[in-house]
C-alpha cells in the first residue's frame, strides 16, 4: 500500500488508483494515520540540506578556468558545405600559412601559446570563443620543466606537460593564475594583492611564500616551502605554514594529514632563463660526506626491496617513489596497511620528526631523500 | 538549442544552488557536488551550439547531474579500496562532529537513514524531492521504465517512514 500511498501523494494516481486510496482512507484511523507518516516523511525528507551552497558566480569563475584550461573544448559548429575551387585554394593558403607559422613557432623556442603583454612569444589564433576570465596569457610546459617569471615578478616553475593561465593585471587587484599539471611556484611579495592559484577544484590563497602543487595517487598534493598558504575547497579551508604539505583528496574535502612527500625543483632561477629547461638539481651526495651516503643508499635498496616483496598489499610493480616517516609508508600513492607500516618504522628505525623519501626527482620532507639517481646510480658513482 | 556566453552564464548562475543542493543531497560532499555540477556545465558549454534537449531544460539538468553522481559514486567505490583508512577515519571524525553540531536530533536521524539507501535508490527519491519531477520525466531522463522509479522511490520512502517512526507518531 505505501507504494500507491506515496503515488497519490504525488499525485500520480490513476483515477481508479486515487479511489482504491481514498476508500481505504475512509476505512480506518490507522490508514490516515499511516498516510501521515508517509506524507510527514515525505515533507521533513528535504531538510537534509549542504551546510552552505557555494557562491554561484564563483563556482562559475572556477568552472571557466577550467574550461580554459581544456577540460572542455570548444564547440565546433558541424557545417557541411561543398568545396568549391576558390575554398580548395583558400584551403591550401590556411594550411601552408599554419605550416610556417609553427615552423617559426618552434625554431624560436617559445612555449608561450598566446602573445604576452611585453611582446615575448607568439600571437596566438583564437579556437573557439575565449572565456574574459583567468586573462589572456597561457604557458604551456612540453616535455620538459619551464620557468616562466610572470607580470608581478613571481616566479613559477612547471613540469613538464603542466600549463597555466593568467591575465594581464597581475600587477593590481588580486593576481589569479589557473594551473594544470603540476609546478612550484615562487610567489613576489605584495600584501595588498593575494596571489590565488585555482587548480581542481581547489583554490589555493598565498600569503606571500614559495610553495609546491604536484598530482599523486589519490589526490592533490600541496607542500608550503616558505611562508603561509590558505588552501580551499568547496567550503572547506585550512591554513598551512612553511614545511607542512597537505593531500587533497580529488573527491573529498581537505584532509588535514600529511601523507604525501611533494616533488620541489632544485633550483629555481627568477629570471634570465625563461623558456629554457631546469638544469639537473644537485645530487645528495653533493650536500652531504660520503661515509654517510654509501650507508643510506644500501637502507633505500633494502627498503625498496622490502617493499618489492609485500606481496600482500602491495602490487609488486616498480616502486616510483615512497615515503617512509613516523606515521605512515606511502609507495606509489598507495598507503600501507598499519601492521605493514608498523613492521617498516621498526626495521628501519624511523624517528619522529624523520623519514626516507625516495622519488625520481628531489622530494621535500625531513630525513634521507634520494633521488632514484642516487640509489640506483651510474657505475661510477658506486 | 545554442546561446551565448552570456546566456550560459545566466544558465549557471540560475541552477547552480538547486542542482547543488540535489547533488550534495546524493554524494554528501560538497566538493564532489559542486565537480558533478561543473562537469554538466562544462559539457553544455562544449557541445552549446548543437546541444539537443528533448525534455525540459529542468529535467535535463537535474537528469544530467544524476549521471554525474552516479559516476563519482561509482568512482568513489573503486578508489575506496585504495583509499587510506587513517585519511577516511580523519575526515569521518571531522564530518560526524560537525554534523552533530549543525543538526538536530531529527535530522540527524534522517541524514542516516538517507545515507542507508542504496546509491540509486537515493539519487532517485532525491530527483523527485530536490527537483521536484514527474516520474515520467525521470524515468525519460535515467532511461528507466515509471514502475521502476515508482518502485525506487517507495522504496526509499518507506525507509525513511520506518527509520523516522518514532518523530512520525
Amino acid at each position: 500500500m505505501d507504494e500507491l500511498l506515496i503515488k497519490y501523494l504525488h499525485g500520480e494516481t490513476t483515477a481508479g488508483e486515487t479511489g482504491r486510496v481514498e476508500a481505504w482512507l475512509l476505512a480506518d484511523e490507522a490508514n490516515r494515520k499511516q498516510y501521515e507518516q508517509v506524507k510527514t516523511a515525505w515533507e521533513i525528507s528535504c531538510r537534509v540540506l549542504p551546510p552552505a551552497i557555494p557562491d554561484a558566480r564563483q563556482s562559475l569563475v572556477r568552472l571557466k578556468a577550467r574550461i580554459r584550461l581544456g577540460e572542455w573544448s570548444a564547440p565546433r559548429p558541424t557545417i557541411r558545405r561543398r568545396l568549391t575551387a576558390w575554398r580548395v585554394a583558400a584551403l591550401i593558403a590556411v594550411i601552408a600559412c599554419a605550416g610556417i607559422g609553427s615552423w617559426l613557432a618552434f625554431s624560436g623556442h617559445s612555449n608561450n601559446t598566446q602573445s604576452r603583454p611585453d611582446g615575448r612569444g607568439k600571437p596566438a589564433s583564437h579556437r573557439g570563443q575565449p572565456l574574459p576570465v583567468m586573462g589572456q596569457y597561457k604557458n604551456q610546459a612540453g616535455n620538459v620543466a619551464y620557468n616562466d617569471t610572470l607580470p608581478d615578478r613571481s616566479v613559477v616553475l612547471l613540469r613538464p606537460h603542466a600549463s597555466i593561465v593568467y591575465d594581464s593585471g597581475m600587477q593590481s587587484g588580486e593576481r589569479t593564475v589557473g594551473l594544470r599539471g603540476d609546478a612550484f611556484f615562487s610567489v613576489a611579495h605584495n600584501a595588498g594583492s593575494p596571489f590565488v592559484v585555482h587548480v581542481d577544484a581547489i583554490i589555493v590563497r598565498v600569503l606571500g611564500t614559495s610553495f609546491d602543487i604536484s598530482h599523486v595517487d589519490g589526490g592533490t598534493a600541496i607542500a608550503v616551502k616558505t611562508g603561509t598558504v590558505q588552501v580551499k575547497k568547496g567550503t572547506d579551508s585550512l591554513v598551512l605554514n612553511a614545511g607542512k604539505s597537505i593531500l587533497v583528496p580529488y573527491t573529498g574535502g581537505i584532509v588535514r594529514t600529511v601523507h604525501a612527500p611533494v616533488w620541489q625543483p632544485d633550483t629555481l632561477s627568477t629570471g634570465g632563463n625563461e623558456g629554457r629547461p631546469i638544469p639537473k638539481g644537485r645530487k645528495y651526495r653533493d650536500s652531504i660526506n660520503q661515509v654517510n651516503f654509501g650507508r643510506d643508499r644500501e637502507t633505500m635498496r633494502s627498503i625498496i626491496k622490502d617493499i618489492m616483496l609485500e606481496r600482500t598489499w602491495y602490487d609488486g610493480r616498480e616502486v616510483t617513489w615512497f615515503s617512509l616517516t613516523d606515521s605512515v609508508l606511502v609507495v606509489n600513492g598507495r598507503t600501507a596497511p598499519q601492521e605493514t607500516f608498523e613492521g617498516f618504522k621498526k626495521r628501519y628505525g624511523v624517528r619522529a620528526g624523520m623519514g626516507y623519501f625516495y622519488g625520481p626527482v628531489k622530494v621535500y620532507g625531513r630525513g634521507i631523500i634520494m633521488s632514484r639517481d642516487d640509489v640506483f646510480g651510474k657505475p661510477d658513482d658506486e | 538549442m545554442a546561446f551565448s556566453e552570456q546566456a550560459f552564464d545566466t544558465l549557471f548562475t540560475d541552477w547552480f544552488g538547486k542542482l547543488y543542493t540535489y547533488a550534495f543531497s546524493v554524494l554528501q560532499d560538497a566538493s564532489a557536488a559542486e565537480e558533478a555540477v561543473q562537469s554538466v556545465f562544462g559539457k553544455i558549454w562544449e557541445k552549446r551550439v548543437q546541444l539537443d534537449v528533448h525534455t525540459t531544460l529542468k529535467a535535463y539538468l537535474y537528469g544530467s547531474v544524476y549521471h554525474e553522481c552516479m559516476n563519482a559514486l561509482r568512482h568513489e567505490q573503486r578508489k575506496r579500496a585504495h583509499r587510506r583508512h587513517a585519511l577516511y577515519s580523519a575526515q569521518r571524525v571531522i564530518s560526524d562532529a560537525h554534523i552533530k553540531s549543525e543538526m538536530g536530533e531529527l535530522e540527524m536521524r534522517l541524514k542516516q537513514a538517507i545515507e542507508e539507501l542504496p546509491d540509486r535508490c537515493r539519487a532517485i527519491f532525491q530527483l523527485s524531492r530536490f527537483g521536484e519531477l514527474k516520474y515520467r520525466e525521470i524515468a525519460e531522463q535515467l532511461d528507466l521504465s515509471v514502475k521502476t522509479v515508482e518502485v525506487q522511490i517507495a522504496k526509499a520512502l518507506k525507509h525513511l517512514r520506518l527509520k523516522l517512526a518514532d518523530f512520525l507518531a
